[in-house]
């Protein structure tokens, strides 16, 4: 597996979250292997994982984007990780289950990026932070967004 | 308003709040507190929430942007959402997040002929 990093976002305050969501989604390499909407959906679950570094990971963590190409059949996948330093994830289980929230909110997020991306892990142990990585490939029937 | 990014404009009766990039907590915050203003002193046959320009809309921004809509409801002004993009729509229905009652078009235009022919001159909307 060959990986790239396309970009690496501090997430402190709602403007990094911004930011990052705009570089995102206008990322070159994103929008010539993704459909529009793809993109847009890809780039709204990387905005769900800033936010989640703001609201539960202390604001303090980064979204760390790669391009991951799979040596053998030439296929690529994008790829965010989300990393904070807060307290961690209670439950991993139930996080990823709709409805779900610490926080009082819908508890949607989590299990929407689930079905959205092909994968979704969760590593966090109590009080040391979380990474959370989500991984989605692209596929040979997306039509590519160059539009823009 | 610093960092408050959306233009509040009349057509006719009816008030379009444009959202120009983003619905972030604070332009709608400060786009809510214009409308209510102009709600009380001028009032409006319907409400336009024009967020064509906002490419990226996440459950935190939908569900502020759905309250305000609630809000304008509930004082009594229809209000219509246009312009929401085909990738917005797609990640919303994917998450599944709660839409309520929202009634949405394609484009303003649309937005604006609904309100005409729902709407009649006083501003309650016609009997079904």
């Amino acid at each position: 597996m060959n990986r790239t990093t396309l970009g690496r976002f501090d997430i402190l305050a709602d403007a990094d979250l911004h930011i990052a969501v705009f570089n995102i989604q206008s990322n070159m390499r994103l929008r010539g292997s993704f459909s529009a909407t793809d993109v847009v959906m890809i780039a709204t679950v990387a905005s769900e994982f800033g936010r989640n570094i703001l609201k539960y990971g202390g604001a303090r963590g980064y979204l760390l984007v790669s391009w991951i190409e799979d040596d053998t059949c030439g296929n690529g996948a994008i790829e965010i990780q989300a990393v904070d330093y807060g307290p961690g994830f209670i439950d991993v289980e139930a996080a990823v289950k709709d409805g779900y929230s610490t926080g009082g909110t819908l508890g949607l997020g989590l299990p929407g990026a689930a079905r959205i991306m092909d994968s979704l892990e969760i590593k966090s142990q109590p009080g040391c932070g979380a990474t959370v990585t989500a991984k989605k490939w692209a596929r040979s029937n997306a039509r590519p967004n160059r539009s823009r | 308003m610093p960092g408050a990014h959306f233009v509040l404009t009349r057509v006719h009766g009816t008030l379009v709040v444009t959202l120009q990039d983003a619905a972030d907590a604070g332009t709608l915050r400060a786009a809510s507190q214009a409308l209510m203003e102009e709600l009380e002193k001028r009032g409006a046959e319907g409400v336009v929430f024009e967020i064509s320009g906002c490419e990226v809309i996440d459950i935190d921004e939908f569900t502020a942007l759905r309250k305000l809509v609630q809000t304008v409801e509930w004082l009594g002004v229809s209000s219509v959402v246009a312009g929401l993009r085909p990738g917005i729509v797609a990640y919303l229905a994917s998450t599944g997040v709660p839409t309520g009652d929202l009634r949405a078009s394609l484009n303003l235009e649309q937005a604006l002929l609904y309100l005409d022919r729902n709407l009649d001159r006083t501003g309650a909307r016609r009997r079904q």
